[in-house]
């Protein structure tokens, strides 16, 4: 059988009688059997053949290493007063294309002991379902698969209705508008949504530091910025779309563009002549417009635009190496373009005395991580501001 | 020589000169006249080209061109709205975006003169009888009058005694092909039509009636993509018709709605030639950098008539290929094919929506 279930209508009703008795279980957060389960499948993504070729994958791996799990286990114990429950039944709607993201929202819903449901994307992608069989393999091997599914259905069966129905905690990734659509849907009477709705981010570098850093440092620094702008074709939520400059700029920008190209001659993208075009398209239309006052195409990788600070660049919408580069002089400029769907802030040049100061100036108004450059699309248990460890599990008071 | 001189002379046997310079110099002085006209046009020159040191080159390919794309996306023009007298629009699937390009009475007077000309050198001086490989619908109902009603009428002009292959009823007008064949058929005729329909229709003929094409001059346009559906390209097509009806003189053109009367035109060779006062320019789909002949790329065209509009130098979506150029016989200048169109790509960010 495979591992991923594809329910049609005439399966739906006694699948549905199975996932109702899901969410009883005596799985505690954090039990032996499933931090063991999780070990055993990290150590499979960092071996595989398959993901030496997928970056994701082994990112996944990486962050799913006993000495990771151990951390949130840590993580979990120490903010509880009390003692931590698991919820019951978890309801995950991932998004269509990063095709990893089901698994660090099941994961961490897995290790606080919850049943899980998760609705896979209609397309398949091979990569989505290689790690669907990896984990239920993973789980088979420690017994632990019974309260775990994956499946795909049709968004016409009106099966999400039902499944939230049933559910103690709903997950939903995507866009505003599917968030919208599935919010409607009333879960368990006490059961929470946690919705991750579009969002939007961007890269902030303060300018004297880098005019400060060595050519090293420079290098080094182009080779992560890399990883967050190509990574997911540039569209996910944590990848950058603006390049912010803090403070007064002569040849940084220069010298930024030149060490990204550097890596992008090495690394070679995957580049199709189709996105190259709409990206050059799309620097004609906001230069026509008057919205820019200077572009440039570096080759078919990258494309940056020279925008000015405002919130409206972020309705800019364009993957595949489309960078709008901004200049301001400090961060209370920065904030102007402050959004409520920013998300991540990837940062060079702000120690942390300053990353703190910023988070308290972003205020909650938008812009939820704040992190080095290079992890922009690191997944994080805390996420667009929500703690998914404290809103995964129920907590038992006692005095 | 003036552009008009161009014009006026047959396109395709105007004395090309190997560096086109023309071409080229009509190129700069186009550059310079939407720059200074149109706000949008000087804002790319400047933002994305250097400034006005962009509109004085020294080679064709050293024009800045703009994306074709872009007239989806901006109203550009470079005259007064009121002077547009008509806008023109590219035939878009629905919910498709299309093209809106400016046209005041000076540029359609140019776009209808090259027009004429470019088709002269295939027709011959005289109005020919004009068989169609249509319905007349296409150009009747307003509803229909796309960039394909548009082109028929614009055809119509060069022929006389028209008559569409087709009835009302998309059906196969048998009888008034026969009348068409009897009257004319002995005497030089022009058929005009979309490629695939006139593949289509003039099999379907040939099965009904003995079609005899040999005094036959056929011009058509719209592109491959249907017909490699069916397997069938160029030379297959050219040969196909050659020997079921005799027909020799059959000419495809390149153009688009972004450069309406700049043909680029089927020569004997099946290759297309760019008229004199255009030219086209191939580019490594990657790099972007002037491909060698031979060599597949982005196909780039130029052309002197657009006037009210900054269209004189434009990067498709098409890719092609330069085959030779020739500087003998009835075309002459770079010969290329099309090859097709770049591939869209979809790029997809978690913003997916509920049937995902």
């Amino acid at each position: 059988m495979s591992a991923i279930e594809l329910v049609g209508p005439d399966r739906a009703p006694a699948w549905l009688e199975r996932i109702a008795i899901l969410g009883h279980g005596t799985e505690q957060p954090f039990d032996p059997p499933l931090v063991e389960a999780v070990a055993d499948l990290s150590a499979r993504l960092l071996k595989d053949d398959f993901c030496r070729e997928q970056p994701q994958l082994r990112a996944l791996g990486y962050w799913l290493r006993r000495a990771e799990v151990e951390r949130l286990r840590q993580r979990a114990e120490r903010e509880c007063v009390g003692v931590r429950a698991a919820r019951g039944l978890a309801l995950h709607l991932p998004p269509a294309n990063v095709d990893t993201l089901f698994a660090y929202s099941w994961v961490v819903s897995f290790l606080l002991g919850n049943a899980n449901v998760t609705r896979l994307p209609s397309a398949a992608s091979p990569v989505c379902d290689w790690l669907v069989e990896a984990i239920v393999e993973a789980l088979d091997f420690r017994d632990q698969a019974a309260r775990h599914v994956f499946c795909r259905y049709d968004h016409s069966s009106g099966l999400t209705a039902r499944l939230s129905a049933l559910s103690d905690l709903r997950l939903i990734w995507g866009g505003d508008e599917k968030v919208r659509q599935v919010s409607i849907l009333p879960t368990r009477p006490d059961g929470l949504t946690l919705a991750f709705p579009d969002r939007k981010s961007l890269c902030i570098v303060c300018a004297d530091a880098y005019a400060r850093c060595d050519p090293a440092a420079r290098q080094l620094l182009a080779e992560q910025f890399y990883n967050d702008l190509f990574w997911f074709d540039q569209l996910g939520c944590g990848s950058p779309r603006a390049l912010v400059w803090i403070g007064e700029v002569s040849n940084q920008p220069k010298m930024f563009i030149a060490h990204l190209l550097d890596v992008v001659a090495r690394r070679q993208p995957e580049l199709e002549p189709g996105t190259d075009l709409s990206k050059f398209v799309l620097a004609n239309e906001l230069v026509a417009a008057g919205s820019s006052d200077s572009a440039e195409r570096y080759g078919a990788a990258l494309t940056v635009v020279q925008r000015d600070a405002s919130p409206d660049v972020f309705d800019t919408v364009h993957g595949g190496g489309f960078l709008q580069q901004v200049s301001v002089p400090d961060v209370s400029a920065l904030l102007e373009m402050q959004r409520r769907d920013w998300q991540t802030l990837t940062v060079f040049g702000f120690d942390e005395q300053e990353r703190r100061a910023l988070a308290r100036r972003l205020g909650g108004r938008g812009g939820y991580r704040i992190v080095p450059i290079g992890q922009a699309l690191s997944f994080d248990t805390v996420w667009d501001g929500i703690d998914l460890i404290e809103h995964g599990s129920r907590r038992i008071a006692i005095s | 020589m003036t552009l008009e001189a161009h014009l006026l002379e047959s396109p395709y046997d105007f004395p090309r000169t190997s560096d086109a310079s023309e071409v080229l110099a009509g190129l700069n002085r186009l550059g310079a006249h939407h720059y200074a006209l149109c706000p949008g046009y000087r804002r790319i020159v400047d933002a994305m080209w250097g400034g006005e040191p962009a509109l004085q080159v020294d080679r064709l390919e050293a024009v800045p061109y703009l994306p074709v794309s872009l007239f989806k996306r901006r109203w550009l023009s470079s005259v007064p709205d009121s002077d547009v007298t008509v806008t023109l629009t590219s035939s878009g699937t629905t919910g498709q975006q299309v093209s809106r390009i400016a046209v005041d009475a000076e540029t359609s007077r140019r776009q209808q003169l090259a027009l004429i000309r470019s088709m002269a050198h295939v027709l011959g001086k005289d109005r020919l009888p004009m068989l169609i490989a249509d319905t007349a619908s296409v150009i009747r109902d307003p509803a229909l009058l796309s960039a394909r009603g548009a082109g028929i009428l614009g055809m119509m002009r060069l022929g006389r005694q028209p008559v569409f292959m087709l009835d009302r009823d998309q059906r196969l007008d048998v009888r008034a092909i026969h009348a068409f064949l009897e009257r004319y058929g002995h005497e030089r005729f022009f058929v005009f039509g979309f490629t695939f329909i006139v593949w289509e229709l003039l099999r379907q003929a040939g099965d009904t009636l003995p079609l005899d094409l040999t005094r036959a001059v056929l011009v058509h346009s719209g592109g491959w993509k249907s017909m490699q559906d069916r397997a069938v390209d160029n030379t297959v097509f050219r040969a196909t018709l050659r020997e079921r009806f005799g027909l020799h003189a059959v000419h495809n053109f390149y153009g688009m709605v972004e450069q309406i009367g700049t043909l680029f035109m089927e020569g004997d060779d099946g290759l297309l030639y760019p008229p004199s006062f255009a030219n086209v320019v191939i580019r490594d789909p990657h790099s972007w950098a002037v491909c060698e002949p031979g060599q597949p790329g982005l196909v780039q065209v130029q052309s002197l008539v657009p006037l009210s509009y900054p269209g004189h130098s434009l990067l498709t979506e098409d890719m092609g290929v330069i085959e030779r150029f020739s500087d003998e016989g009835r075309f002459r200048g770079p010969g290329f094919r099309v090859l097709g169109r770049v591939p869209k790509v979809e790029l997809r960010g978690c913003s997916d929506v509920m049937a995902a």
